[in-house]
């Protein structure tokens, strides 16, 4: 008797819920369908994959890449430099649209303000080739850092050429690119925190810092909650394309991460596979650190992802 | 009688025993107009003007004689890689592949035993007379485009005749030589000599010391080495040595692992640290090499006879009237011999070519149509396109029209891919097109100064054995990224030069002796490749 | 969010404001004075892109350095990155995408954000892991590919739009803020008698407008920029948006062999057209721009719930 009720308490739920069961239902098909069908391809870093044989005709080799990964000569550089730039890049990188954003809600004239946010946005869509070519270019001994350091009265340096100014140049210029950008989803943010708090905050004497600290950052904090979650789940990725562009023999000891890393591996033979397995262990790792970072952002700041 | 029968049946059979001349294929091949799909890596020259290679003049001029027509598919440009690899996952094959099998995973043997490619020895030698004639008279072309076992899996992309091959050497400011009275540089301390004068003596007369006495860059996309750009290897030869693997007598030994590479490092790391080599060298981009050349900056480099010299001194003569850029011959080695170290200039055959795919109908019909390439008539063609078009026959001798030469809207690159593809194949690289290109006398010059070296340092193209290619390429990945690291290192002054005990010993760690090894085997089969295919009579 | 999401925009209205001190103004100057600089700094590298897209190309050759004009002056970089029959296919291309493939994210992703924040669904923690870990596993390009070349979608623009239909990352944003919108509403709503996708429809969207804004903004930048999957997964020629049409451009301008000593300009112009298929690139994008900061800069905003 129990149990029957129970069902058709839970068929009442969904009857309930139908609509919105409806409408999840297309996003749940997407998903599988589109993640994780492909999902059971990744099996190929547990094989030796060869594109003419196919998935299922391909053998099995268990563990080799992952050994080979683990036992090459620069395993341990280009995870340290992998994590390294991510560090660097959310320590300076994070914040900075932050700021800006806050700046930004500062400003009184809608004109300016209006002309900084077109201006800063535009970075964003410059292909990556073309800013590392205007990098390389500008940075030159003789490019337009040279010239004004020269003015300046220094030597130039060849900055491309030293791989201690590499992680600098690189974090620099993905801050440069992305910080106009990142700043829309917080000034979005913005203007959704209620400008009725401000008025009572004004009329209570309160001044710049205290509105800053009692209104606005509280009412960013979900959001920013939000996206630093997110974003240490990817302290193990960069993006391989632009330190390719960037990077040569000299500057290899700070360059080098584990995609350019796989990278090179993959059109030295085409071998999905090894891509395979490293992008595994790297998921694996980011998995992880994406489900720490959601607890502890659950238990100070209240939100988190689930 | 029956010694007439004898002595009759004797002479035919060594008539048809004896090499004969090529039949001309007989045109049209087919009757009913057949269509081939074919995949082909497309070209950013041709891109301008085209959608694919079908639109040339020389594909209209083959389908016209032959009647078949070819539907290229394409891959877009910079996305090669990928998508060959994913048309061999598609497993839906077009009826010819044309692409480096060198870079099959695996290799060219691994694509014949995947069923990729289809192995053609029996039908060129039924229905590809050019081919055939041209392997017998090449046995060394057959040894480079067939696998160990002696199966040929592709019609090649062949660069027989050495001058399409010394197109890139050493090349210096002869006016700047003149002004400073010095010959040209044939040894090393010569090239020390001159590169210091250059840097001293103020030849562009502008009273500042910023002359650039030897400069250099990496191109993205060509062939690298690791830590040294191209220019950088010339160099090389003075040492006795050839970028990465060469050849030292029948063993393969790897360069940066020898001896002699201390004291080419040595002379290196002295050039940089007096400022004779560019200090931007490493990270510097086209433009600013482009920049620097233009600016009566550089003293020397070394590049190609198209798009270095001729380039350069084309952009050079207005501004610096008296601009002369000459080749020079590499350096001398020990023993007293000049030593090429282009790799390319070694190899007749590169990897690429146009292969057969099991899904292909018409596998005979296709054997004709590309052997039609070989032919005077094919290749006369591929190479120039429709005469009367884009080529006219000046004296026997086929010359690009005005059409293709001077177009107002097109380089000339881009004009001639819209009519044919002499660089490509499958097809043997006629000289006659490349001397077009050769307007000034420096051209042709620097051509027969490149001539005049021994490519005995390079290796033919060789592949590893299926069996070794993933460790091989394993080991090599690694080891390249710290041959170039040190390189560098050693080279800038950033590594002492006594460690290069350490550093050798770690490339015997790295695995080292497993590449030469595998290496060597390769070699080793490769000479001891027949000459001809098996089951021929001489 | 702990503070009210509410209605329609309005017109900012500056209620009377206390004198701000001295220390305030001098605040007022240097957060100018920063932004001004941060304006330069993002901006020159595009102006330099700019000028030398218009400039002569052999003039541009030996320039080294910083350039406040164009050196020279030259459209032909324009006329023949223009004169490309493919760059007006391209942009075509590329519109359609955006327009059809931004509209299907938006419905999907409002519907499943709304889905996702109603917080009466039994298993939706289940749900957001199941999706959040897409985020991380993937099988890769070879496994991808076989499911489009099996769903028939190989060569179609539906290869480009269809497997990006969801993205996790704006999924959970909206549902972010959908979630800061106070259950009120939808519990007045329903009194009055509506149904889910009515109180979608009518409630959150609008409540959440800047929001969605933010997100339609990210996926149609996200299609206008893509060139790696229409790479692999087109091969008609007619079909490649613009940025793959521009990417192949910039590759094929390198040197090679071929060249004869005279039609330098030819050679040089590869140069300039670089520069030019970026500004062709960006320009429309800029173009839009303005016309979306509507939607959230607008400010502030009045009205709310009474308690």
């Amino acid at each position: 008797m129990d149990h029957v009720s129970r069902s058709r308490r839970v068929v009442r739920e969904l009857a309930r819920n139908r609509s919105v069961y409806l409408m999840l239902a297309p996003v749940l098909a997407y998903f599988l369908v589109f993640q994780y069908v492909p999902m059971v391809g990744a099996v190929i870093a547990f094989k030796d994959f060869n594109p003419a044989t196919g998935i299922q005709g391909s053998p099995w080799v268990g563990l080799d890449w992952f050994r080979q990964f683990f036992d090459s000569l620069f395993v341990g550089r280009v995870i340290a430099n992998t994590i390294l730039i991510n560090v660097y890049d959310v320590l300076l990188g994070f914040p900075a649209p932050i700021v800006l954003a806050l700046l930004l809600n500062e400003l009184t004239g809608t004109r300016f303000r209006q002309f900084v946010q077109t201006v800063t946005y535009l970075p964003h869509f410059i292909s990556v080739v073309v800013v590392s070519g205007m990098l390389l270019d500008f940075l030159a001994r003789d490019g337009v850092v040279g010239q004004i350091v020269a003015s300046l009265g220094g030597t130039p340096q060849a900055v491309m050429s030293d791989p201690d100014w590499f992680r600098t140049v690189y974090v620099g210029s993905e801050i440069w690119q992305s910080v106009g950008w990142g700043s829309i989803i917080y000034l979005a943010a913005l203007a959704g925190i209620n400008p009725t708090l401000y008025e009572a905050a004004r009329i209570d004497g309160a001044n710049r810092w205290q509105r800053l600290r009692h209104i606005t950052l509280p009412g960013l904090l979900p959001i920013i909650a939000t996206l630093l979650v997110l974003r240490l789940g990817q302290l193990m990725t960069v993006g391989f394309e632009k330190i390719i562009l960037l990077y040569n023999p000299a500057t290899y000891e700070t360059a080098d991460v584990i995609s350019t890393y796989v990278y090179r591996h993959g059109i030295l033979d085409a071998n999905y596979s090894y891509a395979a397995a490293v992008g595994l262990f790297n998921s694996a790792v980011a998995m992880v650190l994406l489900v720490v970072a959601n607890k502890l952002s659950r238990r100070w700041s209240g939100t988190s992802i689930w | 009688m029956k010694r007439v029968l004898f002595l009759t049946l004797s002479l035919v059979t060594l008539t048809a025993a004896a090499a004969p001349a090529p039949e001309p294929i007989a045109l049209p091949i087919v009757r009913q107009p057949l269509h081939l799909t074919w995949f082909a890596n497309f070209n950013g020259k041709a891109a301008v003007s085209l959608k694919s290679y079908g639109e040339q003049s020389a594909y209209h001029v083959l389908a016209e004689r032959t009647g078949i027509t070819v539907d290229f598919r394409h891959p877009p440009l910079g996305a090669e890689r990928e998508r060959f690899n994913l048309l061999l996952v598609s497993g839906n094959y077009p009826d010819v592949i044309e692409a480096d099998w060198f870079g099959y995973p695996g290799g060219s043997s691994k694509a014949l035993k995947d069923g990729v490619v289809i192995p053609l020895n029996d039908l060129i030698r039924r229905y590809a007379p050019n081919l055939q004639a041209l392997l017998d008279r090449h046995p060394e072309v057959y040894r480079q485009i067939s696998t160990d076992d002696g199966t040929i899996y592709a019609f090649p992309m062949l660069r027989i005749d050495p001058q399409v091959r010394s197109v890139w050497g050493p090349q210096v400011r002869r006016d700047w030589l003149d002004k400073l009275g010095l010959r040209q540089p044939s040894t090393i301390d010569d090239w020390y000599r001159v590169l210091t004068a250059f840097r001293t003596r103020d030849p562009n007369g502008n009273g500042r010391a910023d002359e650039i006495p030897f400069s250099a860059l990496t191109i993205p996309g060509e062939k690298t080495v690791p830590g040294l750009p191209p220019p950088l290897w010339v160099f090389l030869g003075g040492f006795g040595l050839a970028p990465e693997f060469y050849r030292c007598g029948t063993r393969v030994c790897y360069s940066p692992a020898q001896p002699a590479y201390r004291d080419f490092l040595a002379t290196m790391r002295k050039w940089y640290r007096e400022g004779l080599l560019d200090p931007d060298y490493l990270a510097q981009t086209e433009r600013q090499f482009d920049a620097k050349m233009t600016n009566g900056l550089v003293g020397a480099y070394a590049g190609y006879n198209g798009s270095g010299l001729a380039r350069f001194t084309a952009m050079n003569r207005a501004r610096f009237p008296g601009f002369k850029l000459v080749a020079t011959p590499y350096p001398l080695g020990p023993g007293g011999k000049r030593y090429v170290t282009w790799p390319e200039a070694g190899q007749e055959y590169m990897g690429v070519g146009a292969a057969i795919t099991p899904a292909n109908r018409h596998p005979v019909e296709t054997v004709k149509f590309l052997d039609y390439g070989y032919s005077e008539a094919g290749g006369l063609a591929l190479s120039f396109g429709r005469e009367g078009v884009s080529y006219t026959m000046v004296n026997g001798a086929p010359r690009y029209t005005d059409r293709v030469l001077k177009n107002p809207k097109l380089s000339v690159a881009e004009a001639i891919f819209a009519h044919a593809r002499p660089q490509q194949g499958p097809l043997v690289q006629d000289v006659r097109y490349l001397r077009q290109f050769y307007s000034m006398p420096e051209q042709l010059d620097a051509v027969r100064t490149w001539s005049d070296a021994s490519t005995e340092l390079l290796l033919p193209p060789l592949e590893v054995a299926s069996a070794d290619a993933r460790k091989f390429n394993a080991v090599m990945s690694d080891m390249k990224i710290y041959v170039a690291e040190m390189t560098t290192r050693f080279i800038t002054g950033r590594e002492p030069l006594e460690h290069f005990d350490a550093y050798r010993r770690k490339l015997d760690q790295a695995g080292l002796p497993f590449a030469v090894a595998a290496m060597q085997r390769a070699l080793d089969r490769y000479d001891s490749k027949p000459a001809r295919p098996a089951g021929e009579q001489p | 969010m702990t503070t009210r999401a509410l209605s329609r925009p309005e017109a900012p209205v500056r209620a009377w404001r206390p004198r701000q001190g001295w220390g305030s103004a001098i605040f007022d100057a240097a957060n100018a004075a920063v932004l001004l600089a941060l304006c330069f700094i993002t901006f020159y590298p595009f102006y330099y892109v700019l000028i030398a897209s218009l400039s002569d190309p052999v003039a541009l050759m030996a320039n080294r350095g910083f350039m406040l004009l164009p050196r020279g002056f030259s459209l032909e970089a324009f006329h023949r990155v223009w004169d490309n029959p493919m760059v007006r296919s391209g942009f075509f291309n590329t519109l359609v995408i955006v327009v059809g493939g931004t509209a299907l994210n938006l419905v999907l992703t409002c519907c499943g954000a709304y889905a996702l924040s109603r917080r009466r669904l039994p298993l939706e923690k289940a749900f957001m892991m199941f999706i959040v870990f897409t985020m991380f596993f993937s099988g890769g390009l070879v496994p991808n590919y076989l499911l489009v070349r099996d769903l028939g979608l190989l060569n179609s623009r539906w290869a480009i739009v269809l497997p990006f239909a969801v993205s996790a990352w704006n999924l959970i944003i909206l549902r972010a803020a959908f979630n800061a919108v106070p259950k009120d509403y939808e519990e007045a709503a329903r009194i009055d008698g509506a149904g889910d996708f009515t109180i979608l429809w009518r409630v959150y969207v609008p409540l959440c407008m800047p929001s969605i804004a933010v997100v339609g903004l990210f996926y149609a930048v996200s299609h206008w920029n893509g060139y790696f999957y229409s790479m692999i997964y087109l091969s008609d020629r007619d079909l490649f948006p613009i940025q793959l049409v521009l990417r192949e451009i910039l590759v094929s301008g390198s040197t090679d062999s071929m060249m004869t000593g005279e039609a330098v300009g030819r050679e040089a112009l590869s140069n300039t057209i670089k520069y030019a298929t970026v500004v062709v690139a960006t320009i429309p994008v800029l173009a839009v721009y303005p016309f979306l900061q509507r939607w959230f800069v607008k400010g502030v905003l009045t009205g709310g719930i009474k308690e």
